[in-house]
């Protein structure tokens, strides 16, 4: 091959390349309005509770932990979850409040079962500022359909920093969502959502390089 | 001396008097200046703690809402508070979106965090405690708070400093009808200059917002109220009836001099009064000021009965000095026992009226000359008859049926009915209304006002706190077997000095830094998740400083706190332990009284004993006066049956009031007695004259028309007085302070049944017929 037909075809092939790639990824980036539309079709049913697991890993772990429980979307919208091991808690967000139940160690002994009904119950305003507060708040507009309320405070972007992606087909699909508030960015990067069809099956949180926690959702029955 | 003269040397005397008021008033407007004083342990935290506790600078902010959403009116609810916080006089706005950071607890609890609780001290422990640790750790994710749980896994500061704001839950600050904003101010309740201009910065925020349906509540609010409300009252009152009473009084006298001479009394006694208050005490009650001179209303009785008696009845009086004399001093002693009561609002009362009536009786003296007061009368304004001297006189035939007849109609009711308020609230001139709404909110927000506390005396402060320790052991154990839900207690802020060093050589000890290292490895925390631990525990054993009281002071975040659990009393310390949510108080106030130090006080119960053991003592002393007046009475006129017809009727007249006001405002309270006390003293005055003994006329006989002149006289004098009076308080019971209401509204019930009963206890004097005697003309 000569000189300047290999120069050609380099650069064909160069063009030919971005064309392709930009092909791609005109065709894997659907408009924000697409990741709109699938959030806002998200199908988690009101009154029926969803076996979950967290998984968390933080710079003052040598290796990540988790907890198992249930959460539940109850008819008036508020997000419950319930901590069943390693010991049981209840978390309840409703109105941008979050109500923490946690029994002591001392009526855990006494008697499991009723230690979390009799438990006290403390009650505060989430902070749209605080980092941890902010996931929560997410959680609870995503799955009581709150998109609006979600757009106020996050931006959708794709992992590769577009719109969004989806992967291999629209069945299975992932958004990143990333704070607007730049000082809540420092504290939290990005909370990725991984589902299929109209299911939400994991939120994959990265606080920082070090830390990050993933909620993933088990079966739609407990 | 002329009458001129007289009148000028008394306007002297009230110039000097009211030089030396001003000079050395001092006016308070402090809610608990009308409080009984302590009988018992029990009633003397309780006094101390009035205006002390961590609920009195806090001021409640009620926004109804207005909105159409409950999300809209808590964004609108929070916006506010965002503004409140950047007023100068706020410390605090709950509720607040909390932040959990080092920086943000007080540096003098997170540099002393090892000494604050006991630290486990080996493996198992901290296996136990570091597990819990793991758990906040899933929920408080932040770095911030990492921060804090890696310096301090047992949270022991955190743990401390919730004990001081066991606010509670936010849910409970907002539902459909009202938003409630708690601030809390940095100055104290009783700082009325710093209250004024907060509340004041509070309304015209409120204003801006065009939120002017928002109420708000709290002590400093109703400080800075009432003396507004004193202010604008006390002028506003004053002025109307002083406009209409020398109206009545000039349409009765039709002379300015004559006016004069009836209001210049009345002036000096009120003015002798706030002299010799000032001169006594340091500060004088807003409340006695306005009260005090209402209780001063029965001295304008005084020239009026010696000006209208020697107005009309110029040429043949008896003098009525006598009578005057015995009303003066009977109401002089039923104001001496409110003098001796204890409280010390009632003790300014007592004495202010005391001087006001005694003064007030002898500037009448003075002014109106009269046989009988010791006071020269000037020959040309003596206008008594030659004969006065010569008189006799008879006593007047009185009905006793009236004032039986009342007594017996009223009986059954006063005796069936519940009389009095032990409710402390009543003792304070704020709305009954308002005091209700401010305790359900306090209820709802869980701010303090707990019923159950623990005592603790001691002259060493080391040797308090000790004991102190050994009172919360026990609570904690109550705590652990949820008999109790929680305690405040000095201690968690400021251990002994023995429990200071326990813990740190609990905390340096070999045992239980190996078992920390033990319990580490066991859980899935990295080996250095704790080093600002560890780095704590180091300066703990290079540093040995210890927590004390000057620190404690020296930290504004906890000053309100500590002071609040621990300060000087007579002779040494007092530690208080709140105590909230105890399931059986029986159970462990016998637990606590088994260990023999402290006192276990109940604050309801010594509330409600505080008012009922005051209220016994009043009665007491009134009881003690009405002794003392009848042996008056009856030693200075030597009738029993007219004393009988006069104590008689002052019965029957109180038993009217009371049951008017038992009717129109619900239980009686201190206040009501003090009214009550008036109400007896007008009775007694109307009676004194209406059964005054007349002259006899069966020996001599006088020019003409002076008989039925005299007894004209006495009922037109009783008549103005009557009409004063009711005008004066028919006054004050519009005024909007509900204390002066019910004040005005009892004395102006009083009035009408004491001017009724003593007019219809008497027979219409008919000349003595008797043998030899002329029948008058007519006039």
């Amino acid at each position: 091959m000569s000189m300047p037909q290999h120069r050609i075809s380099v650069c064909l092939s160069l063009i030919g390349t971005t064309l392709l790639l930009a092909g791609t990824l005109l065709a894997a980036e659907p408009p924000t309005n697409q990741a709109v539309a699938i959030l806002e079709n998200l199908e988690f049913p009101a009154g029926e509770p969803v076996a979950y697991e967290e998984t968390q890993m933080n710079p003052m772990l040598k290796q990540p932990v988790s907890q198992q429980g249930f959460v539940e979307i109850t008819t008036n919208g508020a997000f419950v979850m319930q901590v069943t091991t390693p010991r049981p808690e209840q978390r309840r967000l409703e109105n941008g409040k979050l109500s923490l139940t946690r029994p002591s160690k001392t009526a855990l002994r006494r008697n499991p079962s009723t230690a979390l009904a009799n438990a006290r119950t403390r009650t505060l305003t989430l902070n749209p500022k605080h980092g941890g507060h902010l996931v929560l708040l997410a959680i609870t507009q995503l799955l009581s359909g709150d998109i609006t309320a979600l757009m106020q405070n996050f931006q959708l972007q794709s992992s590769h920093g577009k719109t969004c992606q989806f992967v291999e087909s629209c069945e299975a699909w992932r958004i990143v969502l990333t704070p607007k508030n730049a000082k809540v960015k420092k504290r939290l990067l990005s909370i990725e959502l991984n589902g299929v069809n109209d299911r939400l099956h994991s939120l994959y949180t990265q606080r920082s390089s070090e830390a990050w926690q993933r909620l993933t959702f088990i079966t739609s029955q407990p | 001396m002329s009458q001129n003269k007289r009148i000028g040397s008394l306007i002297c005397v009230i110039g000097l008097l009211a030089f030396v008021a001003v000079l050395r008033l001092q006016l308070s407007y402090d809610l608990a200046f009308f409080l009984p004083p302590a009988n018992t342990e029990a009633q003397q935290i309780l006094l101390e703690r009035v205006g002390q506790g961590p609920g009195a600078q806090l001021t409640f902010v009620v926004l109804p809402t207005q909105s159409a959403s409950t999300a809209e009116a808590e964004a609108q609810a929070t916006e506010l508070a965002i503004a409140m916080r950047k007023l100068p006089q706020v410390q605090r706005v709950l509720p607040e979106q909390r932040m959990l950071s080092i920086e943000q607890l007080p540096p003098l609890l997170w540099n002393n965090r090892l000494l604050l609780d006991d630290l486990p001290a080996n493996q198992a422990q901290w296996l136990d405690a570091l597990s819990t640790t793991l758990d906040d750790m899933m929920f408080a994710s932040d770095p911030a708070e990492r921060a804090v749980l890696a310096g301090d896994p047992t949270l022991a500061s955190i743990s401390a400093l919730q004990q001081f704001t066991r606010l509670a839950n936010d849910q409970q600050f907002s539902n459909s009808e009202q938003q409630v904003l708690l601030v809390q101010a940095s100055a104290a309740a009783f700082d009325l200059d710093s209250q004024t201009q907060l509340v004041d910065d509070l309304r015209a925020l409120l204003k801006q917002n065009n939120l002017t349906s928002a109420r708000l509540y709290g002590s400093g609010v109703y400080g800075v109220d009432l003396q507004r409300a004193v202010k604008r009252e006390a002028t506003l009152y004053s002025m109307l009836a002083s406009v209409a009473l020398l109206a009545l009084l000039f349409f009765f006298l039709r002379s300015f001099n004559l006016l004069l001479v009836t209001g210049l009394p009345l002036l000096a006694g009120g003015i002798a009064g706030l002299t010799v208050l000032a001169l006594v005490f340091s500060e004088v009650h807003g409340i006695t000021l306005a009260f005090g001179f209402t209780l001063l209303g029965v001295a304008v009785d005084y020239p009026l009965h010696l000006v209208v008696h020697q107005q009309q009845a110029s040429q043949a009086s008896t003098s009525v000095w006598p009578t005057l004399r015995l009303g003066v001093l009977s109401t002089a002693i039923a104001y001496l026992a409110f003098a001796l009561s204890g409280t010390q609002g009632l003790q300014q009362l007592g004495l202010f009226a005391l001087v006001g009536v005694c003064v007030a009786a002898l500037a009448s003296a003075w002014l109106c000359p009269t046989p009988g007061t010791g006071i020269e009368v000037d020959a040309n304004t003596d206008n008594l008859p030659a004969t006065a001297s010569v008189e006799t006189v008879q006593p007047v035939r009185l009905r006793h049926w009236p004032w039986a007849v009342v007594l017996v109609v009223t009986a059954p009711f006063l005796a069936t009915l519940p009389l009095f308020s032990d409710d402390l609230g009543s003792l304070t001139p704020v709305p009954a209304a308002t005091l209700a709404a401010d305790a359900k909110l306090r209820e709802n927000l869980g701010v303090t006002n707990m019923r159950y506390l623990v005592a603790l005396r001691g002259v060493d402060q080391e040797q308090l706190l000790t004991q102190t320790e050994t009172v919360v052991s026990l609570l904690q154990t109550a705590v652990q077997g949820e008999k109790l839900e929680a305690y405040q207690s000095i201690t968690s802020l400021l251990p002994s000095q023995q429990k200071q060093r326990e813990r740190r050589m609990t905390a340096l000890s070999y045992e239980s830094i190996q078992g920390f290292d033990a319990a580490l490895a066991e859980l899935p925390f990295a080996t250095d998740a704790f080093a600002s631990f560890r780095a704590a525990l180091t300066t703990q054993q290079t540093t040995n400083g210890t927590l004390g009281w000057q620190a404690l002071q020296d930290e504004p975040a906890l000053r309100s706190a500590a002071n609040n659990l621990m300060y000087p009393a007579e002779n040494g310390w007092v530690s208080l332990v709140l105590l909230a949510g105890i399931q059986q108080p029986q159970e462990l106030e016998a637990q606590f009284n088994a260990l023999g130090i402290g006192q276990w006080i109940d604050l309801k119960a010594a509330s409600l004993t505080l008012a009922a053991d005051y209220r016994s003592r009043v009665l007491q002393l009134l009881a003690l006066a009405l002794a003392c007046i009848a042996l008056l009475l009856l030693t200075l006129t030597r009738q029993p049956q007219r004393v009988i017809w006069l104590l008689g009727s002052l019965a029957a007249t109180v038993a009217c009031a009371m049951l008017g006001s038992l009717l129109l405002q619900g239980l009686l309270s201190l206040f009501d007695l003090m009214a009550l006390t008036l109400v007896a003293g007008l009775g007694l005055d109307y009676g004194l004259f209406y059964s005054r003994p007349t002259r006899d006329h069966s020996e001599q006989v006088h020019s003409e028309g002076d008989y039925p002149d005299e007894q004209s006289a006495t009922a037109r004098a009783v008549l103005l007085c009557a009409l004063s009076s009711l005008l004066v308080f028919g006054i004050l019971a519009c005024s909007s302070i509900p204390l002066l209401q019910g004040i005005g509204t009892t004395v102006a019930c009083g009035v009408i049944a004491a001017y009724l009963l003593a007019r219809a206890g008497r027979y219409e004097n008919v000349p003595s017929l008797s043998k030899g005697a002329k029948r008058r003309p007519a006039a």
